[in-house]
């Protein structure tokens, strides 16, 4: 049973006359599908949707929803983790209370979840029984939620221990490998772990040497990339004798023997395209070829104190070429003067949210597009969005913008200046794709649900592989309505504005028709698929034409009620998409006459030949309420009625009509 | 109310609610004016005597017309047929001449007893007016055969499907006046004294065109 709210909207953005972009804004619709929304009930129990987080969006457009509930357990809030989509039903991943691998989960733990393109989902959760760790749990659809490791499970390393709790965010990828930070007591540990075994491995531990120099690694941190074929690229700090000495930017590469770790880049070594030097990184990104991307800052010894941090530089490392400079504050690519952690994609391209060099004040913001060496200016504040109502006034903090390898950025935009209103923040998302160019998906304001959304969220960390959008650049976004209902919904791209085709062939335009309903056929078509068919908001009964040069046509055919005079007929075809096509005609529906009364012989006037009728069947009953020979209606037929029709004749002494 | 609307109420009258109905009889009852008083039907002579094997013809006659007309009527009258046996009617031109398409005439004398006679002008009520400008008219004369000795009486049957009509269609309230031929032995055959009646419509008797058997 379907217990997710489903609701179609479809949005479209119209082309800007004027714009300060690098490049021209394009014209998109979509359709808007809302998953959960608070009201509705739940798949696992009593209960609804408080309030949520995320959510982030599985490669398959399953949207995976952290959600508070409005039910207690163990006196507080519930919480549970939900994964549904479009047209597919809401499923319970875990909730407050639920026992997994006989454990009870506690409310509040339940959280970090990931989702990879299988719809499976990894998370933390936090069982009564064993302290006050998280563990680390696996769902997918066939065995339903399992325990992975938690408290207690021995470290798989020489160093061993066992693991006192899971950290952070984990990231899932699609061969169902799970990466976590874990508090291995004396420090930390990066882990891997296998989603069907449950084998872990250490990727890097506190304490262990570093790979190609002295120190060992200290603290591991929290932010990490994964990829589908389960490498890693993470930044750790280096010590050495209980001094931090460095910054080492790393990937890891596993292997039938554990990971093989690749210094990317370390303090102190010479920028490539810089006369500086290393000094920090981080924000490393990997894509699914191997290559990483990370953000440095840079001493320039002649540009600024030395030892200092007195630039800023993208740095992309590959296999074959090692590392080169993408991007520098000061060098002869600078267009920026600060940036937020970039995104990098399978082809290359990267996409971040930066600060335009030249700018008086840090307050002039741009999403980025990098690509084949230049730097393409998707949005920047003060630009009129898409739409036309309202300028961007920034693109907010924690880096909300995602790019996916089909080269789809998507980014939160903060709009002001919204009809006419210049104190008033408005919260928008938009997608950037080389085919529609930029499109608004959703913005506060639109209708939704009834009511009107005053809010909009999208996930899109740079170090996380789940995030708002997804590979075919579908975006899920949470959302808070006006009326105090918050939700989340998947935002599907429209077919670029190619609406469907749409024709009325039965009955023909200008038809006179003697009868009061009539079977409205048609054809109709479409790029992508025909949804429905409304013929004058009668839905049509659509049947495939079996056209193998255009596979989506059908015909419809829909009965409509005809009113006396012209009938205006409108068939709305709607495809996969949301869009709509309508044709009209009118035709005319004349009603067959009703019996005239007493023209007895039905030529549609009275003459002698009706009197003489009428006059001939004098003494007899009538045939029925509408013999026209019964002219006073009393069910007899006689002089009465011959001379009551003698009074109505058409032609003076009842002349006949005709010959 | 024009005779459009008003075949329209006499129609809508059939089927509707009984508020409805009361409203188009009240539009019936203005429409369609009531005669101030009765039309006599009657015959000249009123009585009459023949011999045995002779013919006998009387005429109908109605009187008392007031401002009304006769435009239709559809009688059975009746009569001893061990007395008399109807051999024919003729009808006047007072409901229009029928050979000119002014009017449809009828008659069924095959029931003894019984003449069955029908008229229907198919002229306007004015022209009807035109045409019985008097008090009375003569509307048809009847032939009889004296086959019986006895005195044959008149008589109408008045029910549903024999009535007289008037102006604008309506049904006139009749009051009989008795009529009658006696037949006796050709020696005793009564000599009759001329009626009214009979000189109002002599001349009208002079018109009849011919006795029409009901054929279709």
């Amino acid at each position: 049973m379907r217990l997710s709210t489903r609701f179609r909207l479809t949005l479209a953005t119209l082309p800007l006359a004027v714009t300060l972009s690098l490049f021209p804004l394009g014209a998109g619709a979509g359709t808007i599908d809302v998953v959960l929304v608070k009201g509705d009930s739940l798949p696992d129990g009593p209960g609804t949707l408080y309030y949520l987080k995320g959510p982030a969006l599985g490669d398959s457009g399953q949207l995976l929803i952290n959600a508070l509930l409005d039910t207690n357990s163990f006196g507080i809030q519930d919480v549970a983790i939900y994964r549904g989509g479009v047209g597919t039903p809401l499923v319970s991943v875990a909730r407050t209370g639920q026992v997994i691998d006989g454990e009870q989960l506690l409310s509040t733990s339940v959280s970090g979840s990931a989702i990879n393109a299988l719809d499976q989902v990894a998370f933390s959760a936090k069982p009564d029984a064993r302290g006050s760790g998280n563990g680390l749990y696996l769902f997918d659809d066939a065995i339903g939620a399992r325990r992975l490791a938690g408290p207690g499970t021995p470290m798989p390393d020489s160093a061993g221990g066992s693991i006192l709790g899971f950290l952070g965010i984990g990231l899932l990828n699609d061969a169902g490998q799970v990466v976590r930070s874990a508090n291995a007591g004396a420090g930390n540990a990066l882990l891997s772990v296998d989603g069907a075994t449950g084998e872990l491995e250490t990727i890097a531990r506190t304490g262990q040497p570093t790979p190609d120099g002295p120190g060992t690694f200290a603290n591991v941190g929290l932010s990490f990339s994964l990829n589908d074929a389960g490498q890693v690229a993470f930044s750790y700090n280096v010590t050495e004798g209980g001094v931090f000495t460095d910054v080492l930017t790393l990937r890891a590469d596993p292997t039938a023997s554990g990971f093989d770790l690749i210094e990317v880049a370390r303090s102190g070594q010479p920028a490539p395209g810089s006369s500086g030097a290393f000094v920090s990184s981080g924000g490393a990104v990997i894509n699914a070829n191997g290559n990483v991307l990370f953000t440095a800052g840079l001493d320039v010894a002649t540009t600024g104190t030395p030892g200092s941090v007195n630039d800023s530089g993208m740095y992309l490392y590959d296999d074959a070429t090692g590392l080169h400079e993408v991007l520098s504050f000061s060098g002869t690519s600078g267009l920026f003067r600060s940036w937020q952690p970039p995104r990098l994609n399978a082809g290359g391209q990267i996409a971040f949210q930066g600060t335009l060099r030249g700018a008086a004040s840090s307050a002039d913001e741009a999403v980025v597009l990098f690509e084949e060496g230049a730097a393409r200016i998707l949005a920047r504040e003060g630009d009129l969005a898409p739409g036309g109502d309202g300028y961007f006034w920034g693109f907010g903090t924690n880096s909300p913008i995602a790019l996916n390898d089909a080269g789809h950025v998507a980014f939160r935009g903060d709009l002001l200046g919204v009809s006419g209103s210049e104190s008033v923040l408005v919260r928008a998302i938009y997608r950037y794709s080389e085919a529609a160019g930029l499109v608004e998906v959703v913005r506060a304001g639109d209708p939704l649900l009834g009511s009107t959304i005053a809010g909009v969220d999208f996930l899109g960390n740079a170090d996380l592989n789940s995030v708002g959008l997804n590979a075919s650049g579908q975006i899920g976004f949470s959302f808070a309505l006006e009326d105090g209902r918050v939700g989340a919904a998947i935002w599907t791209e429209g077919d670029g504005g190619s609406d469907p085709t749409v024709a009325i062939t039965s009955p023909e335009a200008g038809a006179v028709l003697g009868i009061d309903e009539i079977l409205v056929e048609g054809i109709a078509s479409d790029d992508g698929a025909v949804a429905g068919v409304a013929v004058n908001g009668v839905a049509a009964v659509l049947a495939s034409t079996g056209n193998p040069d255009d596979p989506a046509e059908v015909t419809f055919s829909a009965p409509v009620a005809l009113a006396a005079g012209e009938n205006t007929l409108e068939a709305v075809a709607t495809d996969d998409e949301g869009n709509t096509a309508t044709r009209t005609l009118v035709i005319e529906y004349v009603p067959a006459p009703e019996p005239l009364l007493c023209d007895a012989n039905g030529d549609g006037a009275v003459d002698r030949f009706d009197v003489s009728a009428i006059f001939a069947a004098r003494g007899s009953n009538a045939t029925g309420p509408d013999d026209p020979r019964d002219a006073n209606g009393d069910g007899l037929i006689t002089v009465n009625d011959g001379r009551l029709c003698v009074l109505q004749c058409t032609n003076p002494r009842c002349a006949p009509t005709s010959p | 109310m024009p005779l459009p609307s008003l075949f329209a109420a006499l129609r809508d009258a059939r089927p509707r609610p009984i508020l409805g109905g009361v409203m188009v009889l009240l539009a019936l009852g203005a429409a369609i004016a009531a005669p101030a008083s009765a039309v006599t039907i009657g015959f000249a002579p009123g009585t009459q005597g023949v011999a045995l094997g002779d013919a006998a013809q009387v005429d109908l006659v109605f009187s008392d017309l007031g401002g009304e007309i006769i435009s239709a009527y559809d009688l059975d009258l009746t009569y001893d047929p061990t007395v008399l046996a109807a051999t024919g009617v003729t009808f006047s031109t007072a409901l229009g001449d029928e050979l000119f398409f002014e009017s449809f005439n009828a008659v069924d004398l095959s029931s003894p007893g019984v003449v069955d006679l029908a008229q229907l002008s198919l002229l306007s009520d004015a022209d009807l007016a035109a045409l019985q400008p008097g008090d009375s008219v003569a509307v048809a004369t009847l032939y009889f055969d004296a086959i019986g000795a006895g005195t044959a009486e008149f008589g109408f049957v008045f029910d549903e499907f024999n009535d007289v009509k008037g102006l604008g269609g309506g049904v006139l309230p009749i009051v009989e006046e008795p009529g009658s031929i006696t037949v006796g032995s050709p020696t005793e055959a009564p000599i009759p004294e001329p009626s009214a009646a009979l000189l109002f419509v002599a001349g009208a008797a002079l018109v009849h065109r011919r006795v029409r058997w009901r054929c279709w």
